[in-house]
């Protein structure tokens, strides 16, 4: 890993052991599945197998009647039945349709686990099976039948600045083009869970394994009609969100607090890793259309973009991941003219919801074919054509109008990743082809808008509570969990920074929400960012109470005092310090409060969502791939040998854990890229388990070369800016642009499968001909000569 | 957690074969595929017959003839890493060594590879499926992207195991012990296909159990490989793959047996393939007729057509590794 | 090699030294041998009904005489019945990795082991590979370069890096990543991955054991 700036004294962009380092090597760490209490129920669900049916009724006789079952509940049972995110479109429990495979018909609670969920394969649905529909461009179609409402295009999202038509008649060169982007599964380890704890009718506490304790805590309170201050979410350690334990957590949330309120009893749900693949939201399937037209010189003219968001059977967040998808279908480039239309339809297959990236990844694979099929009519290297178009900070104004602040580094991204790959050599001598593998490389680059879209900055603010211990140790809380990315490991570091003291002195504890107030969702790369920012308020606070103590014990002025190397000291007398220790001491001997609160909003914008023109998202991080690849053009197997990852992050926190995310992106997004594929069958995932939906090993990661692009910025805490999604989204269309590359073939479906190389080869398969050959009649062929039995 | 079964540990073989034969009885070696279909209620059981007991079964020992004998219960982690199978039986090496992840070979055997059930995802899927007693193959007109090529009939399953298209391209022999004594049978007539049978994959009889597999002493100027075709770089089973077993003598093929993975029901000999071989030289003329001829015939369905280039890739590709 | 057990427990269960067995038969052949326990005649041919059984467990150098249901996984024993949760149920069904475990210093996963097949057997989790207080070369090696995100699959990956250490103490770059392909991580913590496994092999190297 390289870097321009020197890096800071102290905690501050270090390598220090994160948090939970020493727990999670050990099997000490506590995740839901590791949770037990006397009197413990477990929770199971009775779901539907067929994607669309009228429901005439649900017995649940034989379920009830099963030895240790306590209780058996239907849409009857619910008090508010209810559970779509933004939009009552999701009930609970579904009452007289199904509108997709995993619908809920009842849950049960039982003494074992094993009693749950046999019970619930006892559960009787009567149905009567109705015309579903599986793919988003046919679901717009007139006659296509309703999923869910008088229409099944939900909502329709826009970005128009300048006049394509007239800068259509300046393009040189025009690529027309239609994507098929497929979606992924999160397949986080830990499977979806929790723990719902009653306290008699009155509370009631839950913990689960999610991203977002106050989502849960708004849905639960919402099903169960309490009040918000009597639903208690404890975040457990979480194995992996991605997204998947944004939006979803909150339901198997609801049931267990369900059962939980019927039975008197704490109830724990765990899904079994199938119902988790076949039940859960997906990465959106997109068909991404293209109409994008270059001059001779390489500038982009205009671009058109019409995207089917294939949302399934409930919208969820669909309509804010289209928000994302919408603003970030151009790229960071620079076009006269932009016409995007982002349709969110629903469909009967499997929902989508938040997934790393939200909307932006599959948009970018999309731009970023495009961008090298242009290269390719107009002669250029794919680099050149970027450099001509990409952003810098003599032109700055992306397609919805919004000025980026400078420094914007799109093009230093750009240089630094294509440098570091040794692009320049690989284009002037291609390497040989080493046997059957042939080589290629590509290039993507991606504009992300850091924390949330305007359209959900009402829940862009950040919580977090500061206390100095009398034994100068600090505890912090926030708002943002920890799912493995190192938020924890993130707010201590900025506490200790912030505090002078040593990492190892900070303990910043899982959030809960009775701890913070709502500091909205982990996701969209914010944790660090929102939660560093409240925390240096927490601190700031702290302060107007701690100086003055210290200042009294080193004898000089409160703004005289800085805190570092874990003393309260003379600012320009580093030899007049006390220990922080003694600091902390002598506040509690004076019964001084010894605990702060701090908050952080990002800047209020402005946003035309019927033109998409003006400023989606506060500030920008800038990201550039370049993955190396061998391809087997005979067998369709892509081996990607090396990905270079140059991102604008402003400043390091903490160096290990961003490296981490760096490499937790790329194999991710090379999963999607090139290996994982939902496979549905009339809406039915058929491969609801890891033999059947591959995601990486170790032996299929690539080696991966980082450059970080510092500067500082007022993005983020101390400058940090988001890294979690910037990450995962150049990385599959840098593998496909690497891939045709090697094969000389457009590839425009993802992922790139062997089977999907081998059709897209088509007839310049080395060995194309012999489908048709060896499938001649069989006459031709004496099949009595073939097979084993001749 | 597993539904129940009682579980029987004989020790002696005459004892386990006298429990395999009341029904519902299984038979239980590494459990690396029974216990994942006992959860799946892919079928059930009401009793397992542990194999454990019986170190008889374990072990890799050379024959009389000059052949190796490989105990059914020898783990497939013994048989990748066993410097007699690597030298003289290469395909068979190489197969075992691409079974799976290191920890499902360090427990998986040899037998139960080659007894393992199907991998289609219906059949393991709940849907009541041709193969489970129900009324058809869901893959016809449903998601068949993975589905064989050769073979379908009722049912379109592929052969899921590394290990058998090896052994039988090696000629491997398998004994099975039932009540009556032991009986041994080519490997490659130890597989059913569906157009015989579409309800089982092996030979195998109520109270039988494979014991051991026998592969005969190489022939003169034999040379093997086993070419696996896999999207992911470790730990998946088989789009396609091609075992070739040739035996050299003064320049040409004398002996060849080349049978395809990924490809039908059953591993899948091509004898038009080793016609194409026998009495030529093993040149690249020679290595691209018997690629054709191995996949001529082919009926691919809707969605995997492109396994017929993979396979004639994977031949070529073992063919030319053995031509170096 | 593995700990001894512990001095107030019964020495080696098995008829012969672990090495012996090992020398004989090749490390991977120990999964499918059960051999007589010392002061007991060999187990009769035991139709063991649906109903738990007896069993002893040599788990993490302990013995653990408990009573067991033959459809019970190890995974199950280990979690529910000696409470030992630090291997994980990622899928239950041999496809994740994060239940991995050493039997007889092999790694497995015990997801897919019935705790009747373990009896006999020397079963090492990671809590076993603590020394006393202190972490094992192998955890320390994970926790030195980060080699994990979110944690599930981590106990895994470690018990796996153990058995693969045990059996080849110094490997190379690509015979870790084929060596941990038995093991995901969605994280992606890969790379942080080889190289601890690396450097837990400089350790061991180095004294460890």
């Amino acid at each position: 890993m390289t870097s321009h700036l020197e890096p800071v004294p102290g905690p501050l962009g270090g390598r220090h052991p994160r948090i939970d380092a020493a727990a999670k090597v050990t099997g000490s760490t506590r995740y839901v599945a590791d949770l037990a209490l006397p009197g413990m129920l477990h929770a199971a669900l009775a779901t539907a197998t067929v994607a669309s049916a009228r429901v005439l009724g649900v017995d649940t006789a034989a379920a009830r009647a099963h030895a240790d079952v306590v209780a058996v509940l239907t849409a009857a049972d619910v008090p508010a039945n209810s559970i779509g995110v933004i939009f009552g479109d999701q009930p609970l429990l579904v009452t007289d349709r199904v509108r997709m495979v995993g619908d809920r018909f009842a849950l049960v609670a039982a003494r074992t686990a094993e009693a749950a969920w046999t019970a619930a394969r006892l559960v009787g649905a009567s149905l009567e099976e109705l015309p579903g529909v599986f793919d988003p461009v046919a679901a717009v179609a007139d006659d296509a039948p309703l999923v869910n409402g008088a229409s099944n295009v939900f909502r329709t999202f826009h970005v128009q600045r300048g006049d394509t038509a007239k800068q259509a008649k300046r393009a040189a060169v025009v690529v027309e083009a239609e994507y098929r982007v497929g979606g992924q599964d999160h397949a986080y380890l830990e499977p979806q869970g929790c723990l719902a704890i009653p306290e008699g009718r009155e509370r009631i506490t839950i913990v689960a394994s999610c991203q977002c304790p106050f989502y849960i805590q708004q849905g639960v309170a919402s099903v169960l009609g309490l009040p918000l201050a009597a639903v208690r979410v404890e975040q457990a350690p979480t194995g992996g969100g991605f997204g998947g334990k944004e939006d979803y957590p909150t339901e198997p949330a609801a049931c267990a607090a369900l059962l939980a309120w019927h039975t008197g009893h704490p109830v724990r749900l765990i899904y079994p890793r199938e119902l988790d693949l076949q039940a859960t939201t997906k990465r959106h399937a997109m068909v991404v259309r293209h109409r994008w037209g270059a001059d001779r010189a390489g500038r982009l003219r205009f671009a058109e973009v019409e995207t089917f968001m294939d949302a399934g059977a409930y919208v969820g967040l669909s309509t804010v991941v289209a928000e994302r998808a919408n603003v970030s279908a151009i790229g960071p480039y620079h076009v006269g003219a932009v016409r995007v239309a982002t349709h969110v339809v629903y469909t009967n297959n499997l929902f989508g919801g938040a997934f790393r990236g939200f909307g932006a990844p599959q948009v970018t694979w999309a731009a970023e074919a495009t961008m090298d099929k242009l290269a390719t009519r107009l002669g250029m290297d794919p680099v050149e054509l970027r450099r001509v178009n990409v952003l810098d900070d003599t032109r700055r104004t992306i397609c919805t109008g919004q000025r980026l602040r400078t420094p914007v580094l799109a093009r230093e991204v750009l240089d630094r990743a294509v440098e570091l790959a040794g692009w320049d050599g690989f284009r002037a001598a291609p390497p040989a082809a080493d046997g059957a593998w042939r080589h290629g490389m590509g290039v993507s680059l991606v504009l992300y808008g850091c924390n949330l879209h305007w359209g959900g900055q009402r829940l862009d603010r950040s919580s977090a509570v500061v206390i100095l211990q009398a034994d100068g140790s600090v505890v912090v809380r926030v708002g943002l969990t920890e799912m493995g990315q190192g938020n924890l490991t993130a707010c201590q570091t900025v506490a200790a920074a912030a505090l002078g003291v040593d990492p190892s002195q900070v303990q910043v504890w899982q959030p809960d929400t009775t701890t913070v107030a709502d500091s909205g969702p982990t996701v969209a790369s914010r944790g660090s960012l929102m939660s560093g920012r409240a925390i240096l308020d927490a601190v700031r606070r702290l302060r107007v109470r701690l100086d003055p103590v210290a200042a009294e014990l080193l004898g000089c002025r409160p703004g005289e005092v800085e805190l570092a190397g874990g003393f309260a000291r003379v600012a320009g007398s580093p030899e007049r310090a006390v220990a922080m220790q003694a600091v902390a001491k002598e506040m509690s001997a004076r019964r001084i409060e010894t605990i702060a609160t701090g908050w952080h909003r990002t800047k209020a914008r402005r946003f035309d969502p019927a033109t998409g023109q003006g400023a989606p998202y506060e500030f920008y991080a800038m990201a550039c791939h370049v993955a190396r690849v061998a391809v087997d053009p005979g067998l369709g197997i892509v081996r990607v040998e090396e990905v270079t990852a140059a991102h604008d992050v402003g400043r390091v926190l903490h160096r290990d854990a961003l490296e981490g995310q760096i490499h937790g992106g790329v194999v991710q997004g090379m999963g999607w890229g090139v290996s994982e594929e939902l496979r549905l069958d009339r809406g039915r995932l058929v491969n609801p388990n890891f033999t059947d939906y591959v995601i990486p090993t170790s032996a299929d990661a690539p080696r991966i070369t980082i450059a970080l692009v510092e500067s500082d910025s007022e993005a983020g805490p101390c400058g940090a800016k988001g890294i979690g999604e910037p990450s995962f989204i150049p990385t599959a269309a840098a593998v496909r642009n690497a891939v045709c590359d090697a094969l000389g073939v457009e590839v425009d479906t993802l992922p790139l499968t062997p089977p999907r190389l081998v059709e897209a080869l088509g007839e310049r398969h080395p060995f194309a001909w012999v489908v048709e050959a060896a499938t001649r009649p069989a006459t031709e062929h004496e099949p009595a000569t073939v097979g084993p039995r001749a | 957690m597993l539904p129940s079964f009682a579980y029987v540990r004989p020790t002696t073989l005459k004892a386990a074969v006298a429990a395999l034969a009341a029904p519902g009885t299984r038979a239980h070696a590494g459990g690396t595929d029974l216990l994942g279909c006992l959860r799946d209620r892919v079928f059930p059981a009401d009793t397992l017959v542990s194999l454990a007991g019986l170190p008889e079964l374990v072990g890799v020992t050379p024959t009389a003839e000059g052949g190796l004998r490989l105990g059914a219960m020898t783990t497939v982690a013994t048989v990748a890493g066993h410097p007699d199978i690597a030298a003289r039986y290469r395909a068979l090496a190489e197969a075992a060594a691409a079974v799976a992840s290191p920890q499902l070979r360090n427990q998986g055997t040899l037998g139960g590879n080659l007894c393992q059930r199907p991998r289609c995802w219906y059949f393991r899927g709940d849907f009541h499926c041709a193969r489970k007693g129900g009324g058809k193959c869901f893959a016809v007109d449903g998601e068949n992207r993975y589905h064989c090529v050769f073979g379908g009939e009722t049912c379109f399953i592929v052969h899921p195991s590394d290990t058998a298209p090896a052994l039988v391209a090696l000629d491997a022999l398998v004994r099975l012990a039932g009540a009556g004594g032991s009986r041994v049978v080519p490997l490659e007539k130890f597989f059913v296909p569906p157009s015989a049978d579409f309800t089982r994959e092996t030979v195998l009889e109520p109270g039988e159990v494979l014991t051991e597999v026998v592969v005969p002493a190489p022939p003169a100027g034999a040379r093997s490989t086993y070419r696996k075709v896999r999207a992911r770089g470790a730990w998946d089973f088989a789009l396609a793959g091609a075992a070739v077993s040739l035996g050299i003598e003064g320049g040409r093929v004398k002996h060849a047996r080349v049978v395809l993975s990924g490809a039908a029901p059953i591993p899948w000999r091509v004898p038009a393939a080793e016609q194409a071989l026998i009495g030529h030289r093993l040149d690249g003329a020679t290595i691209a007729r018997a690629a054709d001829a191995a996949v001529a015939g082919a009926e691919p369905l809707a969605d995997n057509a492109y396994k017929v280039p993979l396979l004639r890739c994977a031949v070529e590709e073992a063919l030319t590794a053995l031509n170096s | 090699m593995a700990r001894k057990p512990r001095d107030n427990e019964h020495t080696c269960p098995h008829g012969v030294s672990r090495r012996g067995f090992l020398g004989s038969l090749g490390a991977g052949a120990v999964a499918a041998a059960t051999l007589g326990r010392p002061g007991e005649t060999a187990p009769p041919e035991v139709a063991d009904a649906v109903e738990p059984s007896k069993v002893t467990l040599l788990v993490n150098g302990r013995r653990h005489r408990l009573l067991v249901e033959p459809r019970w996984t190890l995974l199950h024993v280990l979690r529910e019945r000696l409470g030992l949760t630090g291997s994980k149920p990622g899928c239950e069904r041999g496809e994740c990795g994060a239940c991995t475990v050493l039997i007889d210093g092999v790694p497995r996963y015990a997801c897919l082991t019935l705790a009747l097949e373990a009896e006999g057997h020397e079963v090492t989790t990671i809590e076993g590979l603590m020394r006393g207080e202190e972490l094992g070369p192998t955890q320390q090696a994970f926790a030195a370069e980060d080699a994990f995100q979110c944690g599930y699959c981590t106990p895994g990956q470690i018990m796996a890096a153990e058995g693969l250490l045990r059996a080849k103490p110094a490997p190379t770059v690509a015979e870790i990543r084929l060596g941990m392909s038995g093991n995901l991580c969605r994280c992606g913590a890969y790379p942080h991955i080889v190289k601890a496994v690396r450097r837990a092999a400089e350790a061991r190297k180095g004294g460890g054991r």
